[in-house]
């Protein structure tokens, strides 16, 4: 039977959804070559969030991950995540249009972006802007659970992201919702209506379906799967490519994966979560109040965080039931960030206030004036956002647009024409008293060669304090450990 | 919308599934008042398995623990699995009706019932042991997937065990293959065929499709579900009470239960595991391979254990592959205990002598001749029996017949007059000295858990073995632990 292909995401949204972007360049350089022995047909290798994780979190420079980490993967293309449009931060367009040139000057040549209302008519502009710097790109179908997303509502979007003419379209459920049942219905409508456009399939197992709604998918005619390599796959990622072809193999489908190559990226990863106290991905059980608030699980601490804030911590209950209304009022918009963000921020405010709405935040204003998508505006609550609107906080938002400098401008406003492209952008996006802080020693050693196992055995050993010496001896092998006195 | 009731399976199936039975007598004791109670429309305590288990290798008499549980356990109704007494030998009718006698004089009071092959006679018989035994019947309609088990076959098999006098219906899914397409499927065909009939649901998470099943089945109507306490739930085991919970709750139902006063109870299973060293029941991917071949997790450790005996561990896949083969020509049994370690045995045989049926066990040519139920009789692939019957062991065991000796006779055989009915019993399952080891080890002790920190503390501070003295001082408390020599030690 047919050939299905697979897409990593284990050091994007393996380690997003997982490890919270920690990982650090050594760890990931000490697997790359590895992984790209596996066949993949693309692999998931930098998401635009990481300038700022490397260089305010590790004090690395993201731009030695992409060029060291480019050359170790020579035969699986590489995927950039993200686009054109800053999203939160509102960075400039332009910005992100010199970084996407550097990235493309590296060999990254595709991309895999969202807009979080599946507006193709917005795409389009964003994706003839990557187009015109060399970057393909596939667009993101993002599955969600609301009276609004019909099986109409996704045949009609998927004939829009086709006809916008992508690299590929990938279905996303983002956040683990889709049920075989679902699956069954839209996958085939979707196919449908992409046409000649490949379509890619990239769920999170949040509900533990995922790993059977890729087999359904499959039964439908995808060809195209996005896992990760565990222990960075289930839990909150994408299923585990093990699985996946292993399942696939016994329904008569031959998976273009090599698994035996991957066992040793497996145990590296797992040696790192040990090593660093992160968690190791597991399957998780069926857990229907997901589909009633479809906050994420991240928010979710968020929210209570807050809530403790002003010492309501009781009330989260009553906020997430909360955020259900909130995003009926709002039009039901995908939960997805920054729009479940405003949702969950707009619930919690209301709590607390204890009256609906008469404290806003500027998102919710943005919002109701479709500043974050017209459909924003559209679709929400008529006298819901009168309400929102009828304030003087509002009247400051109306006819309001987002600044779009030049990157003459931006070079202006972050150093001048000495600073260089790459220094640029990091400056932009990481924030320039963060950048002086990059180590100037290059990397972080440790792990940039997992095959150094005698390394960390003495690493480990010396460690133990309550030995003076130790002894160890196999065939011809002797290592002799001796504690040296205070000075 | 209509209350959710729950069956308890933690001190059966929980560690059955999870723990190879080993937990103890002394380890339920210390949390049966609390599980009493929860509110659990029964909880699940024995099967005739353990049995075996207490004896042999836990040292505890059985008979003591259906006593001690049930003196603590005293308003919910405990529950007997009542498939067979002794699984790889034919169970004379006397022996079945003693045993559940003795567990009803015990103080069990429910009696769910299997037949592996789903026999409307076993059944009847079965119905009737436990009506004359004062036990409430529940009968156990058995999940499988093949060409045979059919809608059809299910709503057949549902009118056959409705016309008995039943309490309830059970939905089994011993080897969690349950999707939720199939319970969509089966659930309404169940209940229009038996009406007025309670209907439970008993589903494993092998696939780590239990928990969704079961949801499921609520929608649909089923409103007594079986559910494990974690440690003991997931993996293997059947789906959380605390999960399946939740999610009837969000859904608009009403579970009839107290779970967050079970949460103490999943800390102390929890301690247990941890200080024992047995897993925790966890989630698990979904895994297409057990559709195929349906041999369960632990027999496939056993047959890679065959395998490796004989230096074929690598032949492990086509093992497997012909238990397929060796199921279809079988003509489909369930795939459970003996019926699935039969297939599997016999598929190893197969893959080690390299021809198919040239030797055979004893049990397959039984199986041949319909004593494991008339069914595989009539189900076998004709040209495969008569391989299989073909032989000189063949035509020896057809002319044997299975004695259906009375009491008398057995007791005869096994201890004579003069011994307890629980004796007996035991003496007829196992050997005379394996009972007395039992007897040796005195009666079942008590588990001293964390609510024991004083114990605990000691038992941790004498395995120091770097210091000669500890002494531990409080405001008004001093504690000194000193080593002695080995010879001061034995007192």
């Amino acid at each position: 039977m047919a050939e299905i292909r697979f897409i990593d995401t284990t050091l994007r949204d393996g380690q997003q959804s997982l490890w919270a972007l920690n990982m650090k360049t050594g760890m990931m350089l000490a697997a790359a070559e590895q992984m790209d022995r596996a066949g993949f047909q693309s692999a998931e290798f930098f998401v635009t969030v990481m300038f700022r994780k490397l260089v305010r979190e590790h004090k690395e420079n993201p731009w030695d991950w992409v060029r060291l980490g480019t050359k170790r993967f020579p035969k699986t293309r590489l995927r950039w995540h993200g686009g054109l449009k800053g999203g939160f931060e509102k960075v400039p367009m332009s910005l992100l249009r010199l970084m996407m040139e550097r990235v493309v000057g590296y060999g990254i040549t595709l991309n895999r972006t969202s807009n979080c209302w599946n507006d193709y008519q917005s795409f389009k502009e964003e994706l003839d802007g990557l187009r015109s710097v060399g970057m393909q790109t596939v667009v993101n179908l993002i599955y969600t659970v609301s009276p609004r997303h019909t099986d109409e509502y996704y045949a009609q979007k998927a004939a829009a992201a086709a006809a916008i003419k992508p690299y590929a379209v990938c279905f996303k459920d983002v956040g683990g919702l889709l049920t075989p049942e679902r699956a069954r219905a839209l996958i085939p409508l979707v196919l449908k209506n992409v046409g000649d456009i490949p379509l890619e399939f990239h769920a999170h197992c949040n509900n533990g379906l995922a790993p059977i709604c890729y087999l359904e998918a499959v039964k439908l005619g995808v060809k195209t799967l996005h896992t990760a390599i565990p222990p960075l796959a289930n839990g909150s990622s994408q299923p585990s490519v093990f699985n996946v072809a292993k399942n696939l193999r016994a329904l008569g489908y031959t998976p273009v994966v090599d698994e035996k190559v991957l066992e040793p990226v497996q145990q590296h990863f797992t040696s790192v979560a040990r090593r660093e106290g992160w968690p190791i991905g597991a399957p998780v059980e069926y857990d229907h109040a997901q589909y009633l608030h479809q906050i994420p699980g991240g928010m979710i601490s968020n929210l209570r965080h807050q809530l403790k804030l002003v010492g309501m911590e009781h009330k989260i209950e009553a906020t997430l039931e909360e955020v259900v209304r909130v995003r009926t009022d709002f039009g039901y918009p995908i939960m997805v960030t920054p729009l479940s963000q405003f949702v969950g921020s707009q619930a919690a405010i209301n709590v607390i206030v204890g009256e609906r709405y008469k404290e806003v935040t500027d998102q919710t204003i943005q919002y109701a004036l479709g500043l974050w998508g017209k459909e924003g505006a559209e679709l929400m609550d008529p006298n819901v956002k009168d309400k929102i609107l009828n304030r003087s906080r509002a009247k400051q938002w109306i006819g309001w647009e987002p600044p779009d400098p030049s990157i003459q401008e931006v070079r202006r406003q972050f150093g001048g024409p000495g600073v260089s492209d790459e220094e640029l952008v990091l400056r932009v996006l990481a924030g320039e008293q963060h950048v002086k802080t990059i180590r100037s020693d290059g990397l972080q050693k440790g792990y940039l060669d997992a095959k150094k196992p005698l390394l960390f055995l003495i690493e480990e050993l010396v460690k133990k304090r309550d030995r003076n010496q130790i002894y160890l001896r196999t065939g011809d092998l002797s290592i002799d450990l001796k504690k040296m006195t205070g000075d | 919308m209509g209350d959710i009731r729950f069956v308890d399976t933690t001190l059966r199936d929980g560690h059955q599934s999870l723990w190879a039975e080993n937990m103890t007598t002394g380890m339920m004791l210390a949390v049966a008042e609390q599980m009493d109670q929860a509110g659990f429309e029964a909880i699940e305590l024995i099967s005739s398995s353990h049995l075996k288990k207490c004896v042999r290798e836990l040292k505890e008499n059985p008979w003591d623990r259906v006593r001690l549980v049930a003196q603590k356990i005293k308003k919910t109704p405990l529950r007997l699995i009542a498939g067979r007494v002794n699984a790889f030998e034919l169970t004379p009718q006397s022996i079945y009706q003693l045993f559940l006698d003795r567990m009803a004089a015990n103080g069990l009071r429910e009696s769910r019932i299997s037949d592996e092959w789903n026999n409307f006679a076993s059944w009847e018989r079965k119905v009737k042991s436990a009506r004359q035994a004062g036990l409430k019947p529940i009968v156990n309609l058995i999940y499988s997937v093949s060409p045979r088990h059919s809608d059809e076959y299910y709503a057949q098999k549902t009118r056959e065990a409705a016309s008995l006098p039943v309490a309830r219906l059970c939905l089994k899914d011993p080897g969690g293959l349950l999707t939720p397409e199939r319970t969509a499927a089966l659930v309404p065909l169940i209940a229009q065929n038996s009406p007025g009939i309670p209907l439970e649901l008993h589903t494993h998470c092998t696939t780590g499709l239990g928990p969704l099943c079961c949801i499921e089945a609520i929608k649909l109507g089923v409103e007594i579900v079986n559910t494990a306490i974690p440690p003991l739930a997931n993996g293997s085991s059947n789906p959380s009470l605390f999960n399946v919970a939740q999610n009837a709750q969000v859904l608009g139902y009403t579970p009839a239960i107290d779970a967050q006063a079970m949460k103490p109870v999943q800390e102390y299973f929890t301690a247990v595991a941890k200080r024992e060293g047995f897993p925790i029941g966890a989630p698990v991917e979904y895994d297409y391979a057990q559709y195929q071949h349906q041999v369960p997790g632990g027999m496939i450790s056993n047959l890679r254990h065959q395998l490796r005996k004989v230096g074929m561990e690598s032949r492990l896949e086509d093992a497997l592959e012909e238990a397929i083969r060796v199921r279809a020509e079988f003509g489909y049994p369930i795939m459970v205990t003996p019926l699935s370690q039969f297939v599997g045995s016999q598929a190893a045989i197969n893959v080690i002598v390299g021809e198919r049926y040239k030797e055979v066990t004893d049990q397959t040519i039984h199986y041949a001749l319909g004593r494991w139920g008339e069914e595989g009789g009539l189900y076998m692939d004709p040209n495969v029996k008569d391989k299989i019957l073909n032989r000189p062991r063949g035509k020896e065991l057809t002319k044997w017949q299975p004695p259906e000796p009375s009491i008398q006779e057995l007791r005869r055989k096994f201890g004579g007059a003069q011994i307890s009915d629980e004796e007996f019993l035991l003496r007829w399952l196992l050997t005379e000295e394996e009972i007395t080891a039992m007897k040796a080890a005195g009666p079942p002790k008590e588990y001293l858990d964390a609510r024991h920190p004083l114990i605990t503390l000691l038992e941790e501070l004498t395995k120091r073995k770097g210091s000669g003295m500890i002494r531990v001082k409080q405001e008004r408390f001093s504690l000194v632990l000193e080593k002695r020599e080995k010879s001061q030690a034995v007192e």
